[in-house]
């Protein structure tokens, strides 16, 4: 349904929608040429939207390999004159920020956007770096939205400024605003044209953008300072930046989702204050922050992750408002880590003003934590036939938990948790295999990495190439489903499609591994216990690089093709009088499928996708398919 | 009303966010000038946990409901309309249903499913509302498998008279958000709920 709201035409209209989807109507209304991104959560349903509409609305769509060549895509289309968007979440950004660092340096011809969105309190990511400090290093024109009408409102603002100003534009998004609804109107779309870069126009606009080390790019440093300071100048005065003054001599100082939470706190705590919520985090505007502090006694700053405005605050009032009593994280008041809400906020401005919060939350936490001995943690499971789960159990049979596992970052950490807990290290997309080769330089354990499909071809081809130049030993498992499965099933260039049914040219990992040079390969059938045993001995057995690449396609696709084809997957059954109620197949090989029955197991027939492999291992025979009478 | 706060909890796959969804839309259609959701999605295809809120009315900014604000908790499944307990207002209604999924942790470990009964006796010492309906096995001519989520919708809209979404603007919404082939099927699910009575009130 979300689609079809943001494909709505008529202007006017209202929809529902989530931040992100809110972001992708406000490219489609600016015409967007060509969007790029790697996916990742929160960030996703951006680029779902825009991959899904792309055919409607004429514009070029490319789930890159990774976020450095989708920002390098899109720069190659800015600076020819085009509109482009990147979209990625934070810890894309720093994938992508070579790229960006030095893009800030050159002319764009046309607009091009960045999407980043960050994540405190780490719901799907393993970092809580400030992007807001990150634009701040590199000179990246930033704007942050607060909800969802400003999400699509900053969007269309971002491609303006980025065509005046020539520069790339970020938008800093955050979880809460990616997943936020609310109503939104939507506005005219351009009309469809033939998009091609256009070499009249461009004529006396385009430059050479070659920032070569020396004078060449030491002039176009100085270019982009100027830069800068336009930027700030519009900035100074601008819708984007919200100021409500009112009658105190209290201020409170927003940034994001945060401008929300405190409008609450205040009205909950009763008080009255003035606020300023800022839009335009990089550059900040200095005037209008200076103004905003003129008049008050007391400031308080509500911001997650790094305390940037606050100190960006503290450095002004030093000069223009010494007295000014500043609350926030740097005295304590506000936590330093996670995302905020309006209770976190209306606490700590509580502390701040030293006044009484209306809520008892001794009483609440009395009558409700009685609760949590009833509640136990649901952490996210392998799904019924994921041919992960057969590997890791495969892998398990066979090392016994003596080997040193080096994980990395897809649905397979899910091996990270019971019933297989395996995964010593996981560091960043592609580091199975940079930090394998590292540890077998001093090391005579074997040693397994684990890495998906996609995000072999996203970060793992250099970590490869680079361990069997240097002849490191370890055995590589590419867990290779056919899709980047995650983060929605987006295709990777291992697919011969690229979204929404156009063709791809299908990029072989076998014949990539081999070109690599390594000289033991193994491709195996997920489903087959003793192939993968097989396998995984004779890999650990072998002195240097080995990889087995184990092949299945991922469970949810392929119920959904079957589905789809009106295929019914024949269920597995137990046999209760041959099941001795060992519980390995709950206890070892944890399918969600599988349930205890008083003294045996049986198997859930809806949820069962037939992949056979709890009949390979039951020591029993106990397991048979349903319309094979006890044969499998 | 002013103000309602929802907080709908469940498990993936369950529809916690289509059920959101709708009652984001009703509540336009009701007449709220504010309506703002939140939702953490991410691995809720693999069976992991799902919470979702909608807010609306005066004063409503953020996306996240406050500690002891909500009006009303929708569990889809037991123990996760449990999880979110310290979100309820004191006198705000707690709606559970009777299906119970436990965790791959519970599972592999052998720990046993919490009591309902025990569990809801203390909390209605508690609480002045607490609910527990049968939206599973609920007679529904499709079976009530994946429509959970519509049959308690309709117990609510029906049970509570202080419930600010008319039957009318939840149907319309239904009518509006679900793929044609599935209306029928959501709206005699959401039907069937109406004439469900709690198990424990």
């Amino acid at each position: 349904m979300s689609a079809e709201t943001i494909a709505m035409a008529s202007p006017g209209t209202e929809g529902y929608v989530l931040g992100n989807e809110a972001v992708a109507r406000g490219a489609i209304e600016s015409g967007v040429w060509f969007v790029a991104c790697y996916p990742g959560t929160p960030s996703s349903e951006i680029s779902d939207t825009l991959c899904k509409l792309s055919g409607e609305f004429g514009y070029e769509f490319e789930y890159s390999a990774n976020e450095i060549v989708a920002t390098e895509a899109a720069a190659g289309v800015a600076l020819f004159g085009g509109k482009s968007m990147v979209i990625f979440k934070g810890a894309g950004f720093f994938v992508a920020s070579d790229a960006l660092f030095h893009l800030v340096l050159g002319r764009l011809c046309g607009p091009m956007v960045i999407v980043a969105c960050d994540d405190p309190s780490m719901h799907s990511s393993s970092d809580e770096v400030d992007l807001r400090m990150l634009a701040q290093a590199g000179s990246i024109i930033t704007l942050v939205p607060s909800n969802v009408t400003d999400a699509k409102e900053m969007t269309i603002e971002a491609f303006k400024l980025s065509e005046l100003m020539r520069v790339p534009v970020l938008i800093r998004m955050s979880t809460r605003l990616c997943h936020q609804r609310g109503f939104i109107k939507l506005g005219d779309i351009p009309k469809r044209r033939d998009n091609r870069m256009d070499w009249d126009l461009l004529k006396g606009k385009w430059e050479r953008f070659v920032p070569m080390g020396g004078d060449p790019v030491r002039g176009e440093m100085l270019k982009s300072i100027e830069v800068i300071r336009r930027t700030k100048n519009i900035f100074e005065d601008n819708k984007l930046n919200k100021l409500v003054r009112a009658k105190s001599d209290i201020g409170i100082l927003t940034c994001g989702v945060t401008y929300g939470y405190s409008q609450e706190a205040i009205k909950l705590l009763d008080i009255e204050a003035s606020m300023l919520n800022v839009g335009t985090i990089y550059p900040l505007p200095e005037k209008l922050l200076k103004e905003f502090i003129q008049e008050l006694k007391t400031l308080i700053v509500v911001e997650e992750l790094r305390p940037y405005l606050e100190s960006y605050i503290r450095a002004l009032a030093k000069d223009v408002k010494p007295d000014l009593q500043i609350f926030g994280k740097w005295n304590g008041y506000f936590p330093q880590a996670f995302e905020y809400d309006t209770t976190i906020v209306m606490n700590s401005i509580s502390k701040a003003m030293n006044i009484n919060v209306p809520m008892e939350y001794k009483e609440i936490e009395k009558r409700t934590d009685f609760v949590k001995e009833f509640t136990f943690p649901r952490d996210p499971v392998f799904c019924p036939g994921c041919p992960h789960r057969a590997t890791f159990y495969a892998v398990k049979k066979v090392t016994k938990d003596k080997a040193i596992i080096t994980q990395d970052v897809g649905c397979y950490s899910i091996g990270l948790t019971p019933p297989f807990k395996m995964g010593d290290i996981v560091l960043c997309m592609g580091g199975s295999i940079g930090v394998a080769c590292g540890i077998s330089y001093f090391n005579d354990r074997p040693i397994i990495g684990f890495i998906g499909d996609s995000t072999f071809f996203h970060a793992g081809l250099p970590g490869l190439i680079n361990a069997v130049h240097n002849q490191a030993d370890f055995t590589l498992i590419i867990l290779d489903n056919g899709t980047t499965g995650m983060t929605g099933f987006q295709p990777h260039p291992g697919n011969d499609s690229r979204g929404r049914e156009r063709l791809a040219k299908k990029i072989d990992i076998e014949n990539i591994v081999k070109a690599i040079g390594v000289e033991d390969i193994k491709v195996v059938d997920s489903y087959n216990i003793k192939e993968l045993m097989d396998a995984t001995s004779d890999a650990i057995a072998f002195r240097g690089v080995s990889v087995i690449i184990s092949r299945r396609a991922c469970s949810i696709i392929s119920r959904r093709e079957n589905q789809r084809k009106g295929l019914k997957v024949v269920a597995y059954q137990i046999d209760s009088n041959k099941c001795e109620g060992c519980w390995l197949c709950i206890e070892k090989f944890g399918c969600p499928a599988i349930e205890r029955d008083g003294e045996v197991v049986k198997i859930l027939s809806e949820s069962c996708n037939g992949c056979s492999v709890c009949a390979q291992i039951c020591p029993f025979n106990a397991i048979f398919k349903e319309d094979t009478n006890g044969q499998i | 009303m002013d103000k309602y706060e929802i907080l709908v909890a469940g498990v993936g796959g369950q529809g916690v966010i289509f059920i959101s969804n709708v009652l984001g839309y009703a509540a336009q259609r009701a007449g709220y000038k504010r309506v703002v959701g939140g939702e953490i999605h991410g691995l809720a295809q693999r069976g992991g946990s799902v919470a979702s809120y909608v807010r609306f009315g005066e004063g409503v900014y953020g996306p996240i409901v406050p500690l002891g604000c909500a009006d009303i908790i929708i569990g889809l499944e037991f123990m996760e309309g449990l999880r979110h307990i310290n979100r309820l207002s004191k006198n705000g209604a707690l709606v559970l249903s009777n299906v119970r999924v436990p965790t791959m942790g519970m599972m592999v470990n052998n720990l046993a499913y919490p009591n309902s009964l025990n569990v809801l006796s203390k909390l209605q010492t508690l609480f002045d509302r607490v609910f527990l309906f049968e939206s599973r096995n609920t007679p529904c001519h499709f079976g009530s498998l994946g429509l959970e989520n519509m049959i308690l919708l309709g117990a609510i809209v029906n049970h509570f008279l202080d419930f600010p979404i008319g039957e009318e603007d939840i149907q319309e919404s239904i009518k509006t958000l679900t793929k044609k082939n599935m209306v029928e099927r959501n709206l005699e699910a959401f039907q069937a709920g109406m004439k469900l009575r709690p198990l424990i009130t």
